[in-house]
């Protein structure tokens, strides 16, 4: 077999064990939502379409998934935003101001995010409860700023870097101070990178665990991995119907956003890794 | 507005140890002068630009426009760009590529917080003056480099700043646009009167443009005056091979009283063309247009082969080996071929003399 | 002044550094406070009896002493040990397929990155409730699929024997991890020059000359980096195997995080305390070497 014959085969090969590997259980898991019985594999079973699941997920009292979803998306949002605001004005100082230094620093916020979370998270538990801020937004945001942090601005640092200096130099002249570059210069033209900055910080916010295990009780600040993870349901058996339409439901938003917008975030996450 | 330089200089330090980019340098504008930085790169001419528009801060000496100082280390006095009123054009034209062309021109006045009327009327004011304002509403991507570089004047001019200052404006366009924009330039700042300090490599811009030119080589002055001084009367070898294109031939030779000795060859000179306090070995310097291929065989005779024949349109260059060296000769028709052996006449009072180690 | 990266910056300390200090400052208090002041905090309760409605009081190094001497710990190491030695390569070793499938265009390749990414996107946790089900001993898609396959007779006992727990776990992850490792491998490849692969082929260099000749000296440095990111997760692996095992069955498998994190729950935070710092020092450790192995020290600065 020719050179080339062989690796259209090995290429077309490999593209379908790379689909089906990410999207099978996926795919599993969409259709276990909609199915009458979590079992339909077994032999003898059918598959039956169902619509209960995604509707008991969705509006019934007693398992609070509206609650978490809502609470996942403001604790998101909001961290995310903060987050990158802190960042865009640390990459700047990082990559236009002069700081002694401030090498050591960049390197020291990145080798913070290399820490266990649960090596963090007793300790937080602790102040937050001090605080009386347990089962509260505030005790999700804040810490989940803090760990999104080192990413953003080690994403915005490489998009800032890129931009030329030249446009600082005649926003200074045209009367600007620093801070003001930064805002009505700087983000602007790096507004596509700031966005997937955005979108990262929120997608890895949204999916965190630990954290929100650990800092929340119950459905009033709840996050939608938890409130998953828990899921146990009534009555002895796990409604896996149920459980697999919540999951589904409940992780759309991550999911078309990351589809609408895989460009830009294999971008945000790939810049920092290889030097161009 | 006058601008005085003051013994300024600027030391960098990089990991390498520390850089003079500047040392010393002092220079007077005066109002309305359009003042030329001419030197090689790496000379510390956009360094100096900078230190005047306060986007550096030397690190000794001052800098006065007019009766204020904008900027004195010593006395810990430092005034920003904005402060200054100074405005700029860059060589990249540094355009807001996210604002419009109004956008662009009106960002000082918006960051100085005018009214919106009086922002309109500046802006399409100056638009009209640079012959932009058809432009308005494009976003500078959709330019072609010569609109892009009006704009930046545009922007510069439109708050009537006290210093206009240029680095390299024309090194991005190309050959023709550059000479067509050299002429608008000097007419533009001979109609507005506003003090210009011009930063170029090109010496041919310099000569056109600037009433007068500084000649800067690794931070230092090397020559200040009007254009014309520094083509007839260069101090230094350095001046003299700069300045002027083709650029002036200098030979090795040694000076015996009133005898020029280059290689094989002597040249006596007249009484007054020996030059005072010079003697022993020295540069003689002739330039390609006071060379001229003659038949003579008294006065100031070099003879040789001619190496290469360079046509240039307007005349012929040629490159004659002669003297000990490479003589370079401007001719207007018939050049003779290469390998030809060729006598070359020295205009007498066009000798220029320097010191050699 | 300058720097290294040719800034603008004046000499006067009280211009720019100070605007610099006050830009970093929101960056500096957030990450310190609710980063470096609770890891010190946990490094400072390792030292305390520290247990919900007991006083607390300073032991010293009993924690750490109650640690090595407890099996369920050394259990636990180990199984945090082996789950990385077996998960990383896996998952560099799947990214790096894919990444050189996605490397290529062809129709559909948009498509297939974006399926790529899907189990990223989604989160661990709920991942983990997803191949619980996957693995249900009776209707799991796991062992359908295996008599499907005709691979196996019997269905297999996955969460309810070590063995099963523990191939269950690793693909679980390699599930959720594969896509990162894949985007950066991926970028490394998009950053070998293709005039490489040119030349190679004029000179007649098939194609698995071609992938260990050029592709992978080349994807070095990138291949070191995604080994990097990808031991520090996997030492701190928990989402995933608290949803999925809960760390059974019978502690087969417990990674540190969990292990100590139970006692968290438990309301023991000196003991959990020890367990997390020892994990930070494992995980310092590691990237310490890494860093050093991969000759970044000089990168870096």
């Amino acid at each position: 077999m020719s050179e080339e014959r062989l690796r259209k085969l090995l290429l077309a090969g490999g593209a379908c064990l790379a689909f089906l590997f990410c999207f099978a259980p996926f795919g599993y898991m969409v259709l276990t939502g909609l199915s009458v019985d979590p079992d339909f594999l077994r032999p003898g079973a059918d598959y039956r379409f169902t619509l209960d699941h995604v509707a008991s997920a969705l509006f019934s009292e007693s398992i609070h998934f509206p609650a978490y979803l809502r609470n996942s998306l403001i604790v998101s949002a909001v961290s995310a935003a903060v987050a990158v605001l802190i960042a865009a004005l640390a990459a700047y100082a990082f990559t236009r101001l002069a700081l002694p230094g401030k090498g050591v620093i960049l390197l020291f916020v990145l080798a913070v995010s290399l820490f266990p979370p649960v090596s963090l998270v007793s300790y937080l538990f602790k102040a937050m409860a001090t605080l009386g801020w347990i089962n509260t937004w505030p005790a999700l945001i804040l810490p989940y700023v803090a760990w999104t942090l080192p990413l953003s601005v080690w994403i915005l640092v490489s998009y800032f870097s890129q931009l030329p200096r030249d446009l600082d130099r005649a926003a200074l002249i045209d009367g600007c101070s620093r801070l003001q570059v930064l805002l009505r210069v700087t983000l602007p033209v790096a507004a596509p990178g700031v966005f997937s900055t955005l979108l990262l910080a929120f997608i890895f916010a949204f999916n965190e665990f630990l954290f929100a295990l650990m800092l929340t009780t119950d459905h009033a600040a709840r996050t939608i991995p938890v409130g998953i993870a828990m899921f146990e349901g009534l009555h002895g058996q796990i409604p896996w119907g149920e459980i697999m339409a919540a999951a589904t439901v409940t992780t759309i938003p991550v999911v078309v956003l990351t589809l609408i917008f895989q460009r830009r975030i294999v971008q945000g996450l790939t810049r920092g890794a290889v030097k161009e | 507005m006058k601008i005085v330089i003051d013994h300024c200089s600027m030391r960098f330090r990089t990991l390498r140890g520390a850089v003079d980019a500047v040392r010393e340098v002092s220079l007077e504008i005066g109002d309305g002068e359009f003042f030329v930085l001419l030197g090689p790169s790496g000379c510390g001419k956009s360094t100096l630009l900078n230190l005047v528009a306060g986007l550096e801060q030397p690190t000794g000496g001052e800098i006065r426009f007019g009766e204020e100082t904008v900027a004195a280390p010593a006395r810990r006095i430092f005034r920003t760009p904005r402060e200054r009123n100074v405005a700029m054009v860059f060589q990249s034209y540094a355009l807001y590529p996210h604002k419009s062309v109004f956008g662009n021109i009106a960002f000082p006045l918006q960051v100085a917080k005018e009214k919106t009327e009086r922002i309109r009327e500046a802006v399409e004011r100056t638009a009209a003056l640079l012959g932009i304002e058809d432009l308005l509403d494009r976003k500078p991507g959709e330019l072609s480099g010569g609109q892009r570089q009006r704009v930046a004047i545009a922007r510069a001019l439109v708050r009537r700043p006290a210093v206009f200052l240029l680095d390299e404006p024309l090194s991005n366009l190309d050959a023709q646009l550059r000479a067509g924009t050299r002429t608008e330039l000097k007419r533009l700042q001979q109609e507005l009167g506003i003090t210009t300090l011009y930063v170029t490599h090109d010496q041919t811009e310099a000569m056109t443009l600037g009433h007068r030119i500084a000649l800067l080589r690794q931070g230092e002055v090397v020559q200040v005056g009007p254009p014309q001084e520094l083509y007839d009367h260069p101090r230094t070898p350095f001046t003299a091979t700069f300045i002027g294109s083709p650029p002036m031939t200098l030979l090795a030779a040694s000076l015996e009283r009133g005898t020029v000795h280059l290689g094989a060859e002597r040249l006596e000179l007249q009484e007054e063309a020996v030059p005072a306090g010079l003697d022993g070995k020295v540069l003689l310097g002739i330039r390609p247009e006071h060379v001229s291929l003659t038949q003579e065989e008294r006065g100031l005779i070099l003879t040789g082969e001619v190496r290469t024949v360079e046509p240039l349109g307007r005349e012929f260059l040629l490159h004659v080996g002669a003297g000990g060296g490479e003589v370079r000769v401007l001719v207007a028709e018939s050049p003779p071929e290469r390998g030809n052996k060729v006598r070359l006449a020295l205009h007498p009072g066009k000798l220029h003399f320097f010191e050699r180690e | 002044m300058r720097n290294e990266n040719n800034n603008l910056t004046s000499r006067t300390p009280l211009r720019q550094q100070w605007q610099a200090l006050l830009f970093l400052l929101p960056l500096l208090l957030f990450v310190g406070a609710l980063i470096l002041v609770p890891v010190l905090g946990t490094f400072l309760d390792s030292l305390f009896r520290d247990v919900t409605f007991l006083p607390r009081r300073f032991i010293g190094p009993e924690n750490y002493r109650a640690l090595l001497a407890d099996p369920a710990f050394w259990s636990s190491l180990r199984f945090t040990l082996l789950f990385v030695l077996v998960s990383v390569p896996l998952e560099l070793g799947l990214g790096l397929l894919i990444a050189l499938v996605l490397a290529e265009a062809f129709p559909g390749r948009g498509l297939l990155r974006a399926v790529v990414l899907i189990p990223w996107a989604i989160p661990a946790a709920v991942s983990g409730r997803l191949f619980e089900l996957i693995y249900n001993y009776s209707y799991g898609a796991a062992n359908w699929l295996l008599q499907r396959l005709h691979l196996s007779g019997a269905p297999v006992n996955w969460l309810g024997s070590d063995a099963g727990a523990f191939a269950a776990v690793v693909v679980a992850d390699a599930w959720k991890s594969t896509p990162f490792a894949a985007l950066l491998l991926l970028a490394g490849l998009s950053a070998i020059p293709e005039d490489l692969f040119r030349q190679a082929r004029v000179d007649r260099a098939g194609l698995l000359r071609r992938f260990f000749g050029i592709t992978l000296p080349l994807l070095r440095p990138v291949l070191v980096v995604t080994l990097l990111f990808r031991t520090i997760d996997a030492l701190r692996v928990f989402d995933v195997v608290f949803v999925l095992t809960g760390g059974g069955p019978g502690g087969a498998t417990t990674p540190l995080s969990l292990y100590g994190f139970r006692y968290y729950a438990s309301g023991d935070f000196g003991y959990g305390a020890a367990v997390s710092v020892v994990l930070f020092l494992i995980a310092l450790a590691l990237a310490v070497a890494f860093v050093r192995l991969g000759g970044f020290g000089r990168e870096l600065r």
